[in-house]
């Protein structure tokens, strides 16, 4: 039988992703924390670490995100979709939720229309970057899959 | 159930022969399993037994406790349950796909990759049905992948 996730596991999903944001996220304040501190709240610490107010937003955007993965990426709630749609859903609806909470939290000033270019840019080219490996491993795997069957109906 | 064995160079051709006051399920039963052996299965179909070629299924699921056998054109019902049917085409290219059906992997056109390593199966006749996680892995092995 497959096994049936418990609250627990969401809870495990929920952590892994908010480790690595915070891994990413602790770097940066090293490398750049100094030099972005006046600008942005998420690295007020500058490169002394980020604050307890910037973890527990960073915690919010790892539910959120857990949350669209468990709504587009598996076929709990939607159980016929593309892969490939899947993933522009999922990375929509990051996208949308992330700026809201960049609008709440003050994460960069919301006047400055560069922050936003540059949030946007760098936003849609790691998507398009992702969807792309995705797309091309999906067909990968398709055209695998298929020559295994064309050879094993032939014998 | 008194079973006898009489093996002997003097037959000239493999007999079952079942003796028995009156006809039983179980008795069905034997019987529909020894006509798997013959490539064959017992069907059901507005209420007339049929026997059909194995070779004709595309696939057989259970829905609420009854077993149902998909041709390309029909759907027929079997006394069987599944596990007893997956026994006897294991060996065949019959696949156990999920808990609730088997699939004929010469009838399958094509394969998808799924989310959360599920399969999608499209049928010769354009049906489709999914290859559930705990199982994909064998198909995956059956053809050679794994």
């Amino acid at each position: 039988m497959e096994k049936q996730k418990t609250f627990f596991n969401y809870i495990a999903d929920v952590f892994v992703i908010y480790g690595v944001i915070v891994f990413v996220y602790a770097l940066l304040s090293l490398i750049i924390g100094d030099y972005i501190s006046d600008y942005s709240s998420l690295f007020r610490l500058g490169s002394g670490g980020l604050s307890i107010a910037t973890l527990l937003q960073l915690l919010l955007l790892a539910i959120i995100i857990n949350i669209v993965k468990i709504t587009f990426l598996t076929d709990r709630w939607i159980k016929n979709a593309p892969i490939f749609l899947r993933n522009l859903l999922f990375f929509l609806t990051i996208f949308g939720a992330t700026a809201v909470l960049i609008v709440l939290f003050d994460w960069f000033p919301i006047h400055n229309w560069k922050a936003w270019v540059g949030f946007f840019l760098s936003y849609t080219i790691s998507t398009i970057v992702s969807t792309l490996i995705t797309r091309l491993k999906e067909r990968a795997e398709n055209n695998k899959m298929q020559a295994a069957l064309d050879k094993y109906t032939k014998h | 159930m008194k079973i006898e064995i009489d093996i002997d160079a003097k037959y000239q051709d493999t007999e079952v022969v079942i003796r028995a006051p009156k006809l039983t399920r179980d008795i069905e039963k034997i019987v529909a399993l020894m006509r798997m052996i013959n490539m064959q299965i017992p069907v059901k179909y507005r209420d007339e037994i049929y026997l059909l070629d194995i070779e004709d299924i595309l696939y057989i699921e259970t829905v609420d406790r009854k077993t149902f056998v998909y041709t390309a054109d029909k759907i027929y019902e079997s006394d069987l349950k599944l596990y007893e049917i997956e026994l006897e085409l294991s060996e065949r290219d019959f696949l156990r796909i999920s808990k609730h059906g088997i699939v004929n992997l010469r009838k399958v056109k094509s394969l998808r990759a799924e989310i959360n390593r599920k399969i999608r199966v499209t049928l010769q006749n354009g049906e489709q049905i999914v290859v559930s996680r705990m199982y994909s892995d064998e198909l995956r092995r059956k053809l050679g992948l794994k």
